[in-house]
């Protein structure tokens, strides 16, 4: 097969598991992770690729998903954020923003998390800026980011300490 | 439906190829971080959309010959990152750390947002202050347009996008010693458009006395980016001191006609913009020639 | 800055439930909305801290409408004051019946009961004493339910049509903020480097939640001073979008330095206050003032834009041009 066309199979990797299915051509990887596949932990907030909430990891790097068409996460590695941690088993990083309370409404903290993640998976040890700049593609408007901030410093020495 | 088919091309042939096939209904998607958005709000119309972002022999960055060259399907975290271009064209690098969020800058390619044709488009800027050349592959062969020539107009490139593609961006960087910076103002300090960019780069001689080629590029205050050719003029005439950064500066401000903006403020605000950051950029980019100079 | 808490002038009440379960679980029913300031975390507390049981013990049923009596909308920096209220009472209610259980089994007045770390004791001898365990046993064994419903309605008055007078709130929350700025002139940019803000709560029910509510004012506040603003055009909002309309991101807010006054109110839950909207308010007035403390001059609209900045600095500059050319 020399391409893929629409309503052929896509096939990539959603938190480390397999996954083989028909997308509508012009459906984005949003669509496809809450409608087709109910991981409804990423949020669809501006739709346009400004507020962050939307952000999950493709082959590790942070990206809004609601501007990216699904067809281009064939043969891709997606973690979005039922890939790190559930209740029981928190990742680091989630267990820093609850601990810093670093989350209130909560809508921005998947996208917020993973970007964080994004970081800390490259820069175990970033500075403030880099830490601020990491995040700036995600809007929070409950926070004003500060404890986000020392959220992901802590989860920082929380990995480094692992 | 935004668009009926999305193909995946995996080289550029195939890509062309495809293009060929559908007749000015299929058009090239690279990052898509732009031109999603035209096509749901129907600002930008095709049936079928090729994806080359895919196409890995086409994103590289490296230096050959006295020259830079640029695939056009570099990221702009790629290039934000790339210790060549921070060494040889910081004016480029920082454009790129500029686009959009991290998010954006990951799938976003340089390619892509030249087509795009944003007067502001922060890696137009600098390419233009580079004074880059475009290599451009159709079924009909390659040319090379000057970035100069690629704007038509805003949203409006010198490329058809349903019959062609961006290959490469190359720029000289030898002989001699070049130096540039670049210079941004926008309404907050990450994920905003710009308000005003000022890209610059000079070519000197060994010992920096003369300016052998002056590049200044100022947007959006134009159609299209805009290289202010009265101030490359003084400063390549000029002896290289803060009276003559100022005159270009000056220069730079008087041909600028930017438009009254409801988001980006009045043409009386951007002008005044201008001739700062052009001020201010010229400076950067001398100082780091003065800091070679002392290393 | 003072600011009321609650609706003004008007009745704002609320209502709340509670019961008690025969293994020590408390259940707490409220209309109260937590939309991320953490209400349901400090209604939790409150409830605990009144029957005398560990928060985790509390099951918070909340905003639920099908359910859940009604708490009144969250805003107007309400919830804590008057919801914290209405669930301490209902808790109240509830740990009369067990006091009152408690009483029968140590044979001393119910009145002189206190619950506290899940033991019910005599106030004058805390040697006589029961668990909280026991009392609940013989609720069970009776055939007792534990239960309690609360409300509480700030006392306020209407407003008099003629002179504006009246009681509109029952209590105020105070607060000062300061902000360091510092002020390109040459391009007009602002940046915010730190603030400090200082707020009496009343009493904190939970610290970490109200650095929280301070920290997110000062972000919204400072994009009210700097760059947010509804921009309409022939009656149409030109800037509906996150890419028009923009708020600070994480490279705009400064670091922001909470100081919690607890200055405890009489009439609040545990001496509490609100600090939703209290965050919010100083905020653009202090940075107004470190602008115009750094330029020496005055900006009366919002936001304070680059464009605006040179423009005052430009008319200054003329006005002292002109002024010059008088001597």
């Amino acid at each position: 097969m020399p391409v893929l066309n629409a309503k052929e199979n896509l096939v990539f990797v959603v938190n480390g598991r397999p996954v083989r299915l028909e997308v509508e051509p012009d459906a984005t990887l949003l669509d496809v992770l809450r409608e087709q596949l109910d991981l409804t932990g990423t949020k669809r907030g501006c739709n346009e690729g400004e507020c962050g909430a939307c952000t999950v990891l493709i082959n590790g790097e942070p990206v809004a998903s609601c501007i990216y068409p699904a067809v281009k996460a064939h043969g891709k590695n997606i973690v979005t954020i039922e890939g790190l941690g559930d209740e029981s088993n928190l990742h680091p990083v989630q267990q820093a923003f609850l601990e810093a309370g670093a989350v209130q409404c909560g809508y921005c903290t998947p996208g917020m998390v993973l970007s964080a993640k994004a970081l800390l998976d490259k820069n175990p040890d970033p500075t403030e800026e880099e830490i601020r700049i990491a995040i700036s593609g995600n809007l929070c408007r409950c926070t004003g980011y500060g404890k986000i901030v020392a959220a992901v410093r802590a989860a920082a020495k929380a990995l480094s300490a692992e | 439906m935004y668009w009926e088919k999305y193909y995946l091309a995996r080289n550029a042939p195939e890509a062309l190829d495809l293009l060929a096939q559908f007749e000015g209904q299929a058009r090239l998607i690279a990052g898509g971080t732009d031109l999603v958005i035209q096509l749901r709000e129907g600002q930008k119309r095709a049936r079928v959309l090729v994806d080359i972002s895919g196409i890995e022999e086409m994103q590289y960055i490296k230096e050959d010959n006295g020259k830079i060259r640029i695939g056009a399907l570099t990221t702009h975290r790629q290039l934000a990152a790339s210790p060549l271009l921070r060494k040889t064209a910081p004016v480029l690098a920082q454009a790129a750390a500029s686009v959009g969020s991290p998010q954006i800058r990951n799938v976003g390619t340089v390619g892509g947002n030249i087509v795009n044709a944003q007067p502001a488009a922060d890696t137009a800027v600098a390419l233009m202050a580079l004074d880059a050349t475009a290599t451009i592959i159709s079924a009909a062969g390659e040319r090379e347009v000057p970035l100069t020539g690629l704007f038509a107009g805003v949203g409006k490139s010198n490329i058809d996008p349903t019959r062609e593609m961006i290959k490469e961006f190359s720029f000289d960087v030898a002989p001699g010693r070049l130096v540039s910076a670049f210079g941004r103002i926008a309404r907050r300090n990450a994920l905003a458009l710009p308000v005003l960019n000022v890209g610059v780069s000079l070519a000197c001689d060994r010992q920096a006395q003369n300016l052998q080629k002056a590049c200044v590029c100022v947007a959006p205050v134009a159609p299209v980016p805009l290289r202010a050719t009265e101030a490359e003029q003084i400063l390549i005439n000029e002896p290289l001191n803060d009276r003559t950064l100022r005159a270009a500066a000056e220069a730079a401000a008087r041909s600028a006609r930017p438009r009254d903006s409801r988001l980006r403020g009045s043409a009386e605000y951007r002008i005044e913009l201008v001739r700062v950051m052009t001020y201010r950029t010229l400076r950067n980019a001398l100082q780091s020639l003065e800091g070679d100079a002392g290393a | 800055m003072w600011y009321g808490i609650g609706n003004t002038g008007l009745p704002n009440p609320a209502g709340a439930f509670v019961q008690v379960l025969y293994d020590g679980t408390v259940i707490l029913s409220t209309g109260c909305a937590d939309i991320g300031q953490g209400s349901t975390t400090a209604l939790a507390q409150i409830v605990a801290e009144q029957l005398g049981v560990h928060v985790d013990d509390v099951r918070v049923v909340a905003a639920d409408t099908a359910v859940t009596p009604d708490a009144g909308a969250t805003s107007a920096s309400r919830q804590t004051y008057i919801s914290g209220n209405a669930v301490k009472k209902a808790a109240a209610n509830a740990g009369l019946i067990i006091t009152g259980k408690a009483a029968e089994m140590l044979e001393v007045p119910p009145e002189d009961l206190v619950l506290s770390e899940g033991s019910v004791f005599s106030a004058a001898d805390p040697s006589i004493r029961v668990t909280l365990q026991e009392v609940l046993a013989q609720c069970r064994r009776d055939g007792i339910q534990v239960l309690g419903a609360g409300s509480f309605n700030p006392a306020v008055t209407g407003l008099d049509e003629e002179t504006g007078q009246g009681v509109p709130y029952a209590t105020y929350a105070f607060a000062t903020q300061w902000a360091e700025v510092e002020v390109d002139t040459e391009t007009g940019q602002v940046e915010v480097l730190r603030v400090v803000a200082a707020h009496d709560v009343g009493r904190a029910v939970n610290p970490l939640a109200v650095e929280g509510q301070v920290e997110g004012g000062c972000a919204m506040g400072l994009g009210y001073a700097l760059m947010e603003e509804v921009v309409i055009a022939g009656g149409v909002i030109a800037n509906p979008r996150l890419s028009s309309y923009l708020i600070p991101t994480a490279c705009d807010c400064p670091e922001v330095t909470t100081i919690i006054v607890e200055d405890a109110e009489k009439t609040g839950p545990f001496g509490a206050k609100g600090v939703g909207e209290p965050a919010l308010i100083p905020t653009a007035p202090a940075i107004a003032n470190a602008v115009s403390n750094a330029l020496g001059i005055r900006f009366y609209d919002l936001p304070i834009t680059p464009e605006k900045i040179l423009r005052a600095l430009k008319a200054r500059a003329e006005q002292d041009a002109g002024a010059g050319r008088g001597q």
